[in-house]
């Protein structure tokens, strides 16, 4: 009796012209949303090609160890063709720093970067099939009981041995039946979107998060079958259920979201980045005095002025490169690079503690928005998406705390090799090529300058003549960095992430139960 | 054969809709239930039908009560609404094979149904039409051989021929009559008096949820219809 009710209801929708509609609409609509996200992905690979091979090649042109600062570039989630998540509201990249734990990631996130360009709406494909499946779900279920009781069908049918359990779950196999092919038809165009492109590698990872994401689409769209249907139960007359069906549907899609958002970020309150901006800046100013009294106390110590050199590099995440010069400044960097070393982590600590705070206060709003938003069945779709895609809140932060854990992983390389108290920290030239005293190096530097004054030829003719090549940087190796820790990391769906989606998963197949329950409660006593 | 014994219900808004009812319809009989609008006509099919419970009192099928064991009285009766729209989507045959399936009926071929559709008299270039083109008759007619072809014992038609024009609703009588026939049970309802005088075997008139009056074909023919169902209509008016 059941695969009956079942097998005439998805007939007759086949036939209605709400399928039409509606397959029509997604036959333009989703070729359409994975064309522009597919295109969205391949430029956010073009980039992330030229800043990985920009960054790998500026680590290799390293030729003293404190210049060694990697630059960790994201690779873009080949799910993220599937549900974009906040993924474009980041950048792509960070530069590990000694001085400074990684925050967020800056910079370009896509390819298509014109501030000028306003007129195309960012949406992605999980957006669209929350959107279109959700309204396709309602349209199918609004009028399941009211339309059989308008044209005296329940009756006709109840008549039969046939109880009303059955006849409800016939109904909604039959609804399922017309949607499910439309939902399965959508993601097979994703699938076939990302199988085709050269840029993707789908590994088994991969696959098992398409597979999860299929289902959760398919619980999503029982979850508004059965609100529809729950509406249907609660209405005399299609014309009511139609337009609680419409209100309900924009009041979960659009009004609940924003309306999270809106309360997220009133009731849980972050402080202004600029002052943690100006916090930080405070920091920093300590950070630059101790440095500089400790640079003086080192002047002071080797009764020098400061440390003289012919080619001189230096920043305040202690980067420091020099060529030539007296061997007073060498000594000079042997004693300092372990303080500075020292200052710095100690200050990045401290930092940190302000910053970690404020990105609390961040992932705080952030959840609670979430919570807040677990009341529409949507939005728990798109988180549940959004997770599965790598692409939300939660894969940022665990990427972060892995660019953290990389950071310490750096700092242990150079600890473990003793590069800190190494001379490649800061000079790839050796002891003996310098200077003995200050002096010889003043005067060398001086007639090197006298010789530069009168033109290109003298001054070659005396560096060569006077001055060893190796005070020149590019006359130095570069460093060999093969054992380098690099940056490796690949989002999995295990851990954390699975709890988090199984959670969500498992939101979503609560509300459906209570829904059916509700309707099935509501429909025994429905009068016909 | 239906029963209704001392059958009562009222509404939770504490309507009184039906008020002790005791009926019986035997095999081969046509009942027809005459009333107004709320008169509890429709609430007396529907108790049969179990689409409602009764507050007290028993509705019987063929010795079953409906209370008791509703899926298996299903099986002993057939029904036909005032408003037969069926579905419009599928052809006459179509929302005949679905509902002889239904009513357990898995073994029918094309031509059982388009003999049961002749049997209505539904012109046979509509078999295979969808029923969105249908009139109201021809719908009426569809719904009647649904009713048909399930091979109940027991027929409930409730005010199968409003709307319907004097030659369909002729036809429709018709085949209530070679129904009755065959064995069946007929409770009708209806503000048809014509009709009732032309098939009935028993009539009864509810008012305010009462069997009024309960007259037999010979009694009725005698007694002039017309004026006793006008007579209780004007009271029903005339109360305040």
């Amino acid at each position: 009796m059941i695969g009956l009710i079942a097998r005439k209801d998805f007939f007759l929708n086949l036939t209605s012209a709400r399928f039409i509609l509606g397959f029509l609409i997604c036959l333009f609509i989703i070729p359409f949303t994975l064309v522009v996200s597919m295109d969205r992905y391949k430029g956010q690979e073009n980039v992330y090609k030229v800043l990985n091979d920009n960054a790998e090649k500026l680590l290799n042109e390293a030729r003293v160890y404190s210049q060694a600062r990697p630059e960790v570039v994201r690779k873009p989630q080949s799910l993220s063709v599937f549900c974009e998540g906040i993924s474009e509201n980041l950048g792509m990249s960070t530069k590990v720093y000694l001085g400074d734990y990684p925050m967020f990631l800056s910079g370009q996130a896509t390819a298509k970067d014109n501030p000028l360009l306003n007129a195309f709406f960012s949406i992605d494909f999980t957006s669209i099939i929350a959107i279109i499946m959700s309204l396709l779900a309602l349209v199918f279920s609004y009028d399941c009981f009211t339309r059989e009781k308008e044209n005296g069908t329940i009756k006709m049918i109840l008549v039969n041995k046939i109880n009303r359990s059955s006849f409800f779950i016939g109904k909604l196999l039959g609804i399922l039946l017309t949607l499910l092919p439309i939902l399965f038809f959508c993601y097979l165009l994703g699938i076939l979107f990302l199988v085709v492109s050269p840029n993707v590698a789908l590994d088994s990872n991969t696959w098992l998060s398409i597979g999860l994401l299929f289902i959760s689409a398919v619980l999503y769209v029982v979850v508004f079958v059965l609100l529809g249907m729950f509406i249907s139960s609660m209405s005399r007359q299609s014309s009511t259920s139609i337009i609680v069906s419409l209100l309900v549907w924009i009041w979960f899609l659009f009004l609940m979201p924003n309306m999270a958002s809106y309360a997220a970020q009133n009731f849980v309150k972050t402080d202004l980045y600029e002052n943690l901006q100006f916090a930080v800046s405070e920091v920093n100013k300590r950070h630059s005095k101790q440095r500089r009294d400790k640079r003086l106390e080192i002047q002071k110590q080797l009764g020098i002025d400061g440390p003289n050199s012919f080619i001189s590099k230096n920043d305040d995440d202690g980067r420091i490169e020099f060529y030539g010069g007296p061997k007073v400044t060498f000594d000079f960097h042997r004693i300092l690079t372990p303080f500075e070393v020292s200052y710095l982590l100690d200050y990045a600590d401290k930092k940190w503690a302000l910053q970690k705070s404020y990105v609390d206060d961040l992932m705080k709003q952030e959840k609670t928005q979430h919570y807040l938003s677990l009341l529409s069945p949507s939005e728990i779709f798109i988180q549940l998406s959004s997770s599965l895609c790598h692409t939300d809140a939660n894969a940022h932060s665990l990427y972060m705390d892995k660019l953290r854990e990389y950071r310490e992983s750096m700092i242990q390389y150079f600890r473990s090799n003793k590069y800190f108290e190494s001379s490649l920290w800061f000079t790839p030239n050796k002891y003996d090529l310098l200077c003995d005293s200050e002096e010889e190096y003043k005067k060398l530097s001086g007639d090197w300058y006298e010789a530069f004054l009168k033109g290109k030829e003298a001054e070659k003719e005396f560096s060569e003549k006077y001055m060893p090549k190796e005070w020149l940087s590019e006359n130095n190796a570069y460093l060999d960095l093969s054992d380098f820790p690099r940056f490796a990391y690949k989002p999995q769906i295990t851990g954390p992430a699975l709890n988090y989606a199984i959670s969500r998963f498992a939101m979503l197949l609560f509300i459906a139960l209570v829904i059916l329950m509700l309707t099935m409660l509501r429909f025994s006593g429905y009068r016909i | 054969m239906l029963q209704a014994i001392e059958l009562t219900k009222r509404y939770e808004d504490g309507q009184l809709a039906l008020d002790a009812l005791n009926l019986e319809i035997k095999p081969g009989e046509i009942f027809f239930l005459l009333g107004a609008n709320g008169a509890g006509k429709t609430t007396t099919i529907n108790l049969f039908l179990n689409f409602i419970e009764p507050t007290s009192g028993k509705a019987i099928i063929d010795g079953i009560d409906v209370m008791e064991n509703p899926l298996e009285t299903k099986k002993y009766i057939s029904y036909v609404s005032e408003n037969v729209m069926l579905y419009g989507n599928f052809t006459a045959r179509q929302n005949l094979d679905f509902f002889a399936k239904l009513g357990g009926k898995t073994n029918l071929r094309k031509e059982d149904y388009y003999t049961i559709m002749r049997k209505v008299g539904l012109q046979e270039e509509a078999f295979e039409k969808k029923l969105k083109t249908f009139s109201k008759g021809m719908r009426q007619k569809v719904g009647l051989a649904i009713a048909i072809i399930k091979d109940a014992p027991n027929i409930l038609l409730d005010e199968p021929t409003s709307g319907l024009d004097p030659k369909s609703a002729a036809e429709l009588m018709q085949i209530l009559n070679n129904l009755r026939n065959t064995g069946k049970s007929i409770l009708m309802c209806t503000h048809d008096i014509l009709r009732a005088k032309s098939v009935a075997d028993r009539v009864g008139i509810m008012k305010e949820g009462r069997l009024v009056m309960l007259r037999s074909r010979e009694e009725f023919l005698q007694d002039d219809l017309e004026r006793i169902y006008l007579d209780y209509m004007q009271e029903t008016v005339m109360m305040p």
